[in-house]
């Protein structure tokens, strides 16, 4: 079967620019980061940047996302705003959050970004909740909820699958194995290797999935979300991906745990460069779209350099509804 | 006017709220049966297991799932089956429900109720005894509700369940079966407002939960010494009542505050700290405070009464604070 | 145990004495009081009696000696009693220096009534914001507290009481002996402080005059006594009609009935007149509250009430305080004029005289009246004279022809 049949050219131009925002964004943000421009912590999602674009291709617009602290590329899947999504992280008045999340409490509600959620595991029960409250109103929505590897080693992973699967719930889990939970490797922390296996503790469906390919994420996804959406019950998809940069941090891309060949190997599987090939993309193409996400990203720094500091008494604000 | 008991006006609250609310639903473990404290006992015949379910052993995903619904416009009200178990859903509670709103910049809500029972039972021992009270006094981002009598119990938990913030309803599990006065009628009990239950002009006890009616017996003993007493309940320790407390203290001009956790970092070191804060000069003898010794809880009857404060170690104190 | 003989202190300019002479020996017998010496100062010839009883057991200074004031010059101990000589002074006292004429109102030093540890005073901070706000030296106050700490009630007490307490007299200073040493209470400390600062802060203006009492004696003399139920049958007096006459002409004369506030004059809502009660202790002020509103009777039956309690003690606080102008009445003292000191933070106090009968001329005829002699002090930076003539002379009318009072 011809992948390619699937989806027109312009689907692939499409997934290549999310791509590119993603990656582009990212680069960007770990540069200023490393300036001091943004402070605190970022986690960026550069090399695994597959994932996200090819959940995204496979939820509708109602559709809900809950992701972990590497939530950058979750939200600009959804189709976040480049401007306040940088503002946010500059710790602006005008960013999503109003400068009070930053990073890593990244949340853009109406476009059914709930949140990347700060500690490990925590989004797992409240993607049951989702899932739940989905359920009692009856919308048709489905949740899904990224994680990492070792997230699937903590309480909530298991408690979360084990109520989203005993009632049935519309939640898609998406664990992003990039092998490493910050320094510790999947080999000395996890006790399969392949997290998919687990979901047969709970009686539901694991998935091993490529995850530097966009296609092969998205088929995987569509299949999972249109499971869920018949009220069948939630899925587990172990996407297999890597990711270019440290941590976070200015944690250095290879050294301290990491070896240089590693890096490289999973380097030639970039899903970029297999989108291009995918889809066919000319150098024309590919450079104008390189130089149109650019040139966006440009707009949203200037816009997030020019954009206020909150004011203090905004500190006080939305403790309580 | 009718009276019913602290449990029963729980259940008529969730009910009324349920009937009003299509949102609101109760979960927990054993609460199908009610088999726990009874509160949730006979809410499934009439709103089904879509509104009233059991759930495993996850207190944390308990707390979670609360949090991922309310985030999504429903109105969850979940029991924790001993609040000492709420050590296992802090992060949820603390970490999500409380900061998440912040954190985003108001674009999410949590309209949700934590209920949970604390205190003695009597031989329930160090691990099901506990009153937490003040850990999340602590927990910007939280309200936190006290009741002591049936009536406060069923107008505090309409209010909490009515507030679109989240709520930690701590109950007391001796206070379960006793009864006291609550009309038919529908009220509502808003927070922040203490209750005074008797008014004297020599000493204010501030009390708390099941420390109330402690408190009201050391008064009457005291009454007989020819000594008067204040009894006030804050209700709800976030938000607290504070002009009432320094109001009534202007007048009496000595405090003793009861509690039933430990007294180390207790809710008596702040309240009493506020205090000698904002009306040092009003004070004619030091704060007073009575709470369980800093002692995990003994199994053992005598030896938990020991640890425990109650009505004698109360008139005690303000026997103390009034010779002082 | 032994008695140090010093030279005493017997005048302002004296800093040292002669020896003029012994009367005793070493070895000799001698006791309290007896004159163990004479010495000669600058003014005077006196002769030092002996501090104790006993046996001189050492001379330390010979005639003819001049020693400075406090120096020792004998020692008297017991017979079997050993004494080194070179231990004595026990405590090296420089020459005290001749003390200032002491102002009025400044504090003397009382021994501590509470056990205190280098002069620390134990008192809850309620006790001491009533003290400071009261001018309560709590050092002087009785407290009830535990190991003597002073509460509320203590200072509270103390006000209303503020009993003297008799020391033992100091030996004999100068030719002047003194019988009996009254420490300043702590009421006559503050009624001191308080009239001393009045009489230096306010400027006192006095207005005089006479009041002819024919008509309210006759209107007295009519009256009725009132029966207050069961207990009480009130007599009226003059004074009260005073009272309420003074009450009710100070409503159309606010800043009379006023306090100054630093920059600003407080015009008070109420009108209560307080009654100068001479006590034992001092003179005690208490209040008849919104006077210009009550009857006759009401302000006998309070007058009487309140000098009952003021002797007894048994005032309460807010009606020592409540007072918004005093009148001072000496007559039955037979003073027939008399000028007040301002109670601060009032603006006037109306001092009355006795009610003599004495010749007047009415229409060119010498005829007798009932005559009373008043004198208005207002406080000057608040009132004008004019505004103060003015309020007598409504009084006077007001008094002369009682019915204007209505």
């Amino acid at each position: 079967m011809n992948k390619k049949s699937d989806l027109g050219k312009g689907k692939f131009l499409e997934f290549y620019r999310q791509l590119m925002t993603i990656r582009r964004f990212e680069e960007k943000v770990d540069e200023f980061f490393r300036q001091g421009k943004v402070v605190g912590a970022v986690h960026t999602s550069v090399g695994q940047e597959a994932v996200a674009v090819g959940v995204g291709e496979a939820l509708e617009k109602k559709d809900v996302v809950i992701a972990t602290h590497r939530g950058h590329a979750h939200c600009l899947m959804r189709g976040a705003e480049l401007k306040p999504m940088m503002a946010e992280l500059f710790g602006k008045a005008t960013g999503l959050c109003k400068g009070k999340g930053g990073s890593m409490h990244i949340v853009d509600v109406k476009n059914g970004m709930l949140g990347a959620m700060g500690i490990v595991g925590e989004g797992m029960p409240i993607a049951a909740g989702v899932g739940l409250a989905i359920k009692m109103q009856k919308t048709g929505q489905v949740c899904v909820c990224f994680f990492g590897d070792n997230a699937s080693n903590g309480g909530p992973f298991h408690e979360a699958h084990n109520v989203s699967s005993l009632w049935k719930l519309p939640v898609v889990f998406v664990c992003e194995n990039n092998l490493y939970g910050i320094s510790v490797s999947a080999k000395k922390s996890t006790s399969v290797q392949d997290i998919a296996d687990r979901a047969k503790g709970y009686g539901m469906p694991g998935v091993i999935v490529d995850g530097m390919d966009v296609l092969a994420v998205y088929r995987a996804a569509k299949e999972a979300v249109e499971r869920a959406r018949r009220g069948e019950g939630p899925s587990l998809l172990e996407c297999k991906t890597y990711r270019f940069l440290g941590h976070s941090r200015g944690d250095p891309p290879y050294g301290p745990y990491r070896t240089k060949e590693e890096l490289d190997s999973w380097k030639k599987r970039d899903a970029r460069l297999l989108l291009i090939q995918q889809g066919g993309l000319t150098s024309e193409e590919v450079e104008r779209i390189d130089k149109e996400v650019s040139e966006a990203i440009e707009e949203a720094v200037r816009y997030a350099d020019e954009s206020p500091q909150p004011d203090i008494q905004v500190a006080l604000q939305d403790i309580y509804a | 006017m009718r009276e019913i008991k602290y449990a029963d006006a729980l259940r008529e609250a969730l009910a009324e709220e349920m009937r009003r609310d299509a949102r609101v639903f109760v979960y927990g473990e054993d609460v199908e049966l009610g088999y726990a404290f009874t509160v949730c006992k006979g809410l499934i015949d009439e709103f089904g297991r879509e509104r009233v379910f059991d759930t495993p052993i996850c207190e944390q995903t308990i707390v979670g799932v609360a949090v991922g619904a309310a985030m999504m416009g429903m109105r969850p009200v979940p029991e924790i089956q001993f609040s000492d178990l709420l050590t296992m859903c802090m992060d949820q509670l603390c970490n999500s429900a409380a900061k998440l709103r912040y954190m985003s910049g108001g674009q999410v809500k949590f309209p949700l109720v934590v209920r949970t029972p604390a205190g003695k039972w009597g031989g329930f021992a160090a691990q099901h005894s506990q009153t937490l009270d003040a850990w999340f006094m602590n927990v910007p981002g939280l309200k936190v509700a006290v009741p002591a009598t049936p009536y406060d119990a069923k107008g505090l938990l309409k209010t909490a369940i009515r507030d679109d913030n989240p709520v930690l309803f701590i109950e007391r599990k001796l206070l379960y079966q006793t009864s006291g006065p609550v009309p038919e009628e529908e009220y509502l009990i808003p927070f922040g407002e203490a209750k005074i239950h008797r008014e004297g002009k020599d000493l204010t006890i501030v009390a708390i939960g099941r420390m109330v009616p402690e408190s009201l017996k050391a008064a009457e003993q005291l009454e007989k010494e020819g000594v008067q007493v204040t009894v006030l309940d804050p209700r709800t320790l976030v938000p607290l009542d504070t002009q009432a407390i320094l109001n009534s203290v202007r007048k009496t001009h000595r405090v003793v505050i009861v509690e039933e956790g430990p007294k180390r970092g207790g809710v008596g070191g702040e309240i009493g700290a506020m205090i000698a804060e904002e009306i040092l000069d009003e004070l004619d003898a030091p704060i007073r405070r009575v709470a369980s010794l800093d002692i995990p809880i003994p199994f053992n009857l005598a030896l938990e009464n020991y640890v425990l404060p109650n009505e004698q170690k109360i008139v005690e104190a303000v026997r103390d604070a009034m010779s002082f | 145990m032994a008695t140090e003989v010093t030279i005493p202190n017997l005048g302002y300019t004296m800093t040292v004495a002669k020896i003029l002479n012994w009367q005793k020996t070493v070895g000799e017998p001698v006791e309290t009081g007896e004159i163990l010496l004479e010495i000669e100062t600058d003014k005077v010839t006196y002769g030092i009696e002996s501090p104790a009883s006993g046996v001189v057991k050492a001379i330390l200074a010979k005639v003819g000696d001049e020693i400075p004031v406090g120096g020792l010059v004998a020692i008297i101990g017991r017979t079997d009693e050993e004494i080194d000589v070179r231990s004595y002074p026990k405590e090296k006292k420089e020459a005290p220096v001749p003390e200032k004429v002491q102002a009025a109102g400044e504090k003397e030093t009382l021994p501590p009534v509470v056990p205190t540890a280098g002069g620390r005073v134990f008192a809850s901070p309620l006790a001491r914001k009533i003290a400071r706000t009261k001018q309560v030296d709590l050092s002087g106050v009785k407290g009830s507290g535990r190991s003597g700490r002073i509460r509320m009630a203590d200072v509270e007490k103390h006000i209303l009481e503020g009993k003297p307490r008799r020391l033992e007299p100091t030996p004999s200073v100068g030719p002047v002996k003194v019988a009996e040493v009254i420490p300043l209470t702590t009421m006559r400390r503050t009624i001191a402080q308080r009239l001393a600062q009045s009489f230096h802060d306010a400027p006192h203006f006095n207005l005089c005059m006479e009041v002819d009492m024919t008509a309210a004696k006759e209107l007295l003399g009519n009256a009725v006594p009132k029966k207050t139920g069961a207990r009480l049958e009130v007599k009226l007096s003059l004074n009260d009609l005073f009272l309420k006459a003074v009450a009710v002409t100070l409503r159309d004369y606010p800043l009379l009935n006023a306090r100054l506030k630093g920059d600003q004059v407080e015009i008070l809502r109420d009108i209560n007149i307080g009654l100068a009660v001479a006590l034992d202790t001092g003179l005690i002020v208490p209040a008849i509250e919104k006077a210009d509103q009550k009857r006759l009777w009401q302000i006998a039956q309070e007058r009487i009430d309140l000098v009952e309690r003021a002797r007894q003690g048994r005032l309460t606080l807010p009606e020592l305080e409540r007072g918004t102008f005093t009148v001072s009445n000496l007559g039955m003292y037979d003073i027939t004029f008399f000028t007040s000191i301002l109670n601060p933070p009032q603006t006037g106090i109306l001092s009355i005289g006795k009610t003599v009968d004495r010749p007047v001329v009415r229409e060119g005829a010498i005829v007798i009246r009932p005559i009373v002699q008043m004198s208005l002090a207002i406080d000057h930076r608040v009132v004008d004279g004019a505004v103060g003539a003015k309020f007598m002379q409504d009084l006077k009318q007001g008094l002369e022809k009682p019915g204007l009072l209505l």
